[in-house]
């Protein structure tokens, strides 16, 4: 009987322990999800806003063609790399593009004092820089909960069951920090 | 015949010594060796006399260098209600300000208006540093069934800021634990900086708003310059608890203390970054015209001409 118990208890325990490994990976893999579709949401609420600010440019700067053609088109190749099946750095370098193409549209208003003061213009920025201020967070929460996962599927004893059940790495989502550039100057 | 002056002031003095040894006599017990127990009740006497007198003689350089920690700041005063908030509404509201067991308060509260950095715009809020004071309760068993309950007065340092803004949801950066800062029992939420998940435990419910809170440059400052401090947001107050480095040797008491938090405050409330402001809904204040020295002054009323000799 005592043997029994000193090879069944180790056992147990280890299953339990794998157990609640797993559950845990699961759970971490949850959370990226979640975090990786709020991304997503901010990221089609920012692609939203695009057509509207270009059309209120345009009301004021005809002669920005070439700009506003640059946005338009990064914004569709940043909506043609939204779908899961696109890879997440090719995904990146899209909104990179897009964030490129609005830094060049929102240093149009300097040579257009009366598209400065335009209220629609000014609200479509504060609502684009808001949108990227949650693209921000959403991208760290995300990283974050990456960098976790990562740190576990690699570390022992938690690397034995990744390993087994075929855990899969995941890639940070690292862009240029939209936020920082279309923020509004403050006068000091 | 009147006796001479000087042996009328001989004999005066001569009866009130006898007097004093008499009551002396009466006070320790007399001369028979049992006069150890009142020289005791004496010496005790003398010792809480001191005392009283060291505790005022303190009380009284404390209030002076409240005062004159006040007058070096525009608007601002003792107060007993930091930033016009009662103790009863502190209280358990901050990890810093605990209800205790027995009594707690607020006590050498200074506060008033002050300049502070928010997203690039200065802005006037009201500021108050002061003590917040409670008891824990302590029971001593002894050998026997009696146990001896006393309370111990503890105290928190407090610099707190009435922010323009409200966070519906309340975060708090408090100093992690022993057990947290070697890796063991870390909770919380962690951040990018490993540095900065060793030293400080976070808490909020929303978690992108403390993401948004703590970026990279805060993660680095606080890591660096306010290891052991709490930090908490709550509403629309702000409020940095525990000892600063530095103290102001001219002031006394606990005022030493009080410029070093009041600046510690506001350049925490400086490094605080835009997005978060701008996540709670912070609005610049309108320019004011005066103030742009770009923009010419209105143009003054004429003066009324002088009068005409022909007008008088």
């Amino acid at each position: 009987m005592e043997y029994l118990l000193a090879i069944v208890l180790p056992v147990l325990l280890g299953l339990v322990g794998v157990v609640l490994s797993y559950n845990r990976f699961v759970a971490q893999l949850a959370s990226i999800d979640a975090t990786w579709a709020n991304i997503e949401g901010e990221l089609q609420r920012r692609h939203d806003l695009v057509p509207n600010l270009v059309e209120t440019v345009q009301g004021y700067a005809r002669h920005e063609q070439r700009v506003l053609e640059q946005v338009t088109e990064a914004r569709a190749q940043a909506i043609a790399a939204v779908p899961s099946t696109v890879p997440i750095e090719q995904q990146a370098r899209a909104e990179d593009a897009l964030t490129q193409g609005l830094t060049s549209l929102l240093a149009v208003p300097e040579s257009y004092p009366e598209l400065k003061s335009d209220a629609v213009f000014r609200d479509l920025q504060r609502q684009l820089v808001e949108t990227e201020d949650r693209i921000a967070a959403a991208r760290r929460l995300y990283n974050l909960e990456v960098a976790s996962y990562e740190r576990r599927r690699r570390s022992v004893p938690s690397n034995v069951v990744a390993g087994v059940i075929g855990f899969e790495a995941r890639r940070m989502f690292e862009i240029r920090d939209p936020a920082a550039e279309h923020s509004p100057h403050v006068p000091r | 015949m009147a006796p001479p002056v000087s042996g009328a002031v001989e004999a005066g003095s001569v009866a009130l010594l006898d007097r004093a040894t008499h009551l002396l006599l009466a006070v320790t017990g007399g001369d028979d060796g049992s006069w150890l127990p009142g020289l005791m009740v004496g010496l005790f006497g003398v010792a809480m006399a001191i005392a009283w007198t060291l505790q005022r003689h303190q009380r009284r350089e404390l209030r002076d260098a409240l005062n004159r920690f006040v007058e070096r700041h525009d608007g601002w005063h003792l107060q007993a209600w930091p930033c016009g908030v009662h103790a009863n509404q502190l209280v358990s509201r901050f990890e810093a300000t605990p209800r205790g067991d027995r009594r707690y308060g607020v006590e050498s509260a200074v506060g008033g208006p002050a300049e502070v950095e928010i997203s690039g715009t200065t802005v006037r809020c009201q500021v108050a540093c002061f003590v917040w004071f409670h008891e824990r309760r302590r029971t001593q068993r002894s050998r026997g069934r009696h146990a001896r309950r006393t309370y111990d007065r503890r105290t928190e340092l407090v610099a707190m800021c009435q922010l323009p803004v409200h966070t519906h949801r309340a975060v708090s950066i408090l100093p992690e634990s022993a057990l947290g800062r070697v890796g063991l029992t870390r909770s919380g939420q962690q951040l990018e900086s490993e540095s900065f998940n060793r030293r400080f435990r976070v808490e909020g419910r929303d978690r992108a708003l403390v993401v948004t809170l703590l970026d990279a440059g805060l993660q680095e400052l606080l890591a660096a310059e306010y290891g052991a401090r709490g930090i908490e947001l709550s509403d629309d107050l702000l409020v940095l608890s525990g000892e600063p480095t530095h103290r102001d040797r001219s002031l006394a008491g606990v005022a030493q203390t009080y410029p070093a938090i009041l600046q510690d405050l506001t350049r925490l409330v400086r490094n605080i970054p835009p997005p978060f402001w701008r996540a709670l809904g912070f609005q610049r204040p309108a320019p004011d015209p005066a103030a742009d020295p770009a923009t010419p002054p209105p143009p003054r009323p004429a003066p009324p001409p002088p009068p005409r000799p022909e007008d008088r």
